[in-house]
C-alpha cells in the first residue's frame, strides 16, 4: 500500500543571509553545478531566468539512500523587485529488508530572499518547509534526482603512442 | 688605420644581426607562478584573460577555467584547465582564454609548442561532449592558425583533429584520446605552416599533421587563444581542456645578416689588399 502524508508546511523561519550555503558542499570539488535557462512564471507572466542546480546521493551500508538537490534562481518578484529562490530538497529512502521496498521522506525547503539586481541580499529570507512521506516505494519508483557529482580524473595522464598518418 | 676601418665596417655590417638577435624573443607560460585553484577570470592568471564571466550560485563562484596540477609526463605541475568540469554557461556560450604574445615580434618565423590533454571521465553521468580549440590570433582578432578538436562520432574517448590557417580548418584523419598527454607544435614561415603532435613526455618525435598555407600577416600575431565550444546540451558535459608549457618564439632568420657580415668582411679584405 502506498500513501502520502503531507505534513503541515512550516512557515516563518526567517533569517538573513545564506546560512544554508553548505547544504551541498561545493568546496569539496566533486560536485558540478549545472546552469540552465528556464522559464519562471510570476503572476502569470513568464520570465526567462538562469537556474543553478546541484545534487548528490549517498547509499549507506544498510541500504538507506540519501539524496540532496539544491536549486537557485533569481527572478522578478512580480512587484518591481527581484528575489532569489533557493530550493533545498532532501530525500531519505529507508530500505525495508523484508519487503525490499523503501519508505521515503522528502523534505523540501523553499527559501525566498529579496535581492538587488546584482544579487546582493537586501531583505530577510522566508523559508517554507514541506515534508512528504511515501511508503512501500519500489526501487524503480524512487524517482531520485540525477546526481551532478563526478569522480575527478587522474591527473597522471597516459602517454599515447602515435603513428604517422603519412 | 686600415685595421680600424675594417673593424668599423664589420661592426656596422653586424648591426642587423645584432638587431635580429635583440628582437628574437619568446613567451613561455608554465603557470608555475600561479597556485592550484587560481581562476583565470578577473585577471587571476598573469598574462591571460577570460572572455566569459564565471557563473555564481549558492554563494560561490564556480569556475569555467582554473589552475590545477596535472602530469603531462614530465612530472606533476600546475596546468591550465578550461571547460565544464565544475560549471557551464547557461546559454551554452563559448569560453576562451587569451594568452598575451604581444611582446614577441614575429617577423617571418613563428614556432609555438604546448602540452595538451582533454580530461573526460567517460564513466561519469555527464555523457555530453564538447569541442575545444587552440588558435594563434592576430591583431585584428582573426585566427591565424587553428587546431580544433571535435568529438569523434561513435567513440566516446576520442576527439578528431582539425587544423588550418587564416580562419579556416580542414579535417584530418588523426585523433587525440581523452586522458592522454600530447605535445603540439606549429611552425609558421613565410612559405608554409606546419602542424605536428607527439606524446606529451616528448619521448618520441612529433608526427606531422598537415603542412599548409602560410599565415597571412604573420607579423601581426599577438595572442594564443584556447577555446571551449559547448556542443552538448547545457549542463550535460563535464570535462576540460588542460594545457601547459606554452612556448611561442620568433626565431629570426640569421642567414641574411650573416651574409651581409661576410660580404662586408670580404670587401674590406679586398680593399685592404
Amino acid at each position: 500500500m502506498k500513501f502520502k502524508t503531507l505534513l503541515a508546511p512550516l512557515l516563518g523561519c526567517v533569517f538573513l543571509g545564506s546560512a544554508n550555503a553548505q547544504f551541498i558542499d561545493l568546496g569539496a570539488g566533486g560536485v558540478k553545478v549545472v546552469f540552465k535557462t528556464v522559464d519562471i512564471v510570476v503572476n502569470g507572466i513568464t520570465f526567462p531566468a538562469t537556474q543553478a542546480s546541484a545534487s548528490v546521493m549517498e547509499t549507506a551500508a544498510d541500504g538507506t539512500i540519501t539524496a540532496k538537490r539544491q536549486t537557485q534562481v533569481q527572478v522578478s518578484d512580480g512587484s518591481g523587485g527581484v528575489e532569489q529562490r533557493v530550493t533545498q530538497e532532501t530525500i531519505v529512502a529507508t530500505l525495508d529488508t523484508v519487503t525490499g521496498t523503501f519508505d521515503v521522506q522528502t523534505t523540501t525547503e523553499n527559501l525566498t530572499t529579496p535581492v538587488d539586481t546584482n544579487g546582493a541580499v537586501i531583505g530577510a529570507t522566508t523559508t517554507v518547509t514541506t515534508v512528504v512521506d511515501d511508503e512501500d516505494v519500489t526501487e524503480n519508483a524512487l524517482d531520485l534526482p540525477p546526481t551532478t557529482s563526478f569522480i575527478a580524473v587522474d591527473p597522471e595522464l597516459d602517454i599515447p603512442v602515435l603513428i604517422s598518418a603519412e | 688605420m686600415m685595421t680600424k676601418l675594417l673593424k668599423l665596417r664589420v661592426a656596422l655590417a653586424s648591426l642587423p644581426l645584432l638587431g635580429s638577435a635583440m628582437a628574437a624573443t619568446s613567451v613561455t607560460y608554465d603557470f608555475e607562478s600561479s597556485t592550484s585553484g587560481d581562476l583565470f577570470g578577473g585577471g587571476g592568471v598573469s598574462g591571460w584573460s577570460q572572455d566569459t564571466a564565471n557563473p555564481t550560485a549558492f554563494g560561490k563562484t564556480i569556475p569555467l577555467a582554473y589552475i590545477s596540477t596535472t602530469n603531462f609526463g614530465g612530472g606533476s605541475s600546475n596546468a591550465a584547465h578550461l571547460g565544464t568540469q565544475f560549471a557551464n554557461t547557461a546559454d551554452n556560450s563559448d569560453t576562451t582564454l587569451t594568452g598575451d604574445l604581444s611582446s614577441v615580434n614575429f617577423a617571418n618565423y613563428l614556432t609555438a609548442s604546448f602540452s595538451l590533454a582533454i580530461l573526460d571521465n567517460s564513466a561519469d553521468s555527464f555523457e555530453g561532449r564538447d569541442g575545444f580549440s587552440v588558435a594563434l590570433r592576430n591583431a585584428a582578432g582573426q585566427q591565424a592558425a587553428t587546431i580544433g578538436f571535435t568529438p569523434t562520432v561513435g567513440v566516446n574517448e576520442s576527439w578528431d583533429i582539425r587544423v588550418g590557417t587564416n580562419g579556416s580548418t580542414s579535417p584530418t584523419s588523426l585523433q587525440v584520446l581523452g586522458l592522454s598527454s600530447y605535445n603540439f607544435k606549429i611552425v609558421a614561415t613565410e612559405i608554409s605552416t606546419s602542424f605536428s603532435f607527439g606524446p606529451g613526455d616528448l619521448s618520441t618525435g612529433n608526427v606531422g599533421i598537415l603542412n599548409t598555407a602560410p599565415i597571412t600577416s604573420l607579423n601581426t600575431v599577438n595572442s594564443i587563444v584556447f577555446g571551449h565550444d559547448p556542443l552538448a546540451d547545457a549542463g550535460t558535459s563535464s570535462h576540460t581542456l588542460a594545457f601547459d608549457d606554452i612556448n611561442v618564439q620568433n626565431v629570426p632568420e640569421p642567414s641574411s645578416s650573416l651574409l651581409m657580415v661576410l660580404c662586408a668582411g670580404l670587401m674590406a679584405i679586398r680593399r685592404r689588399r
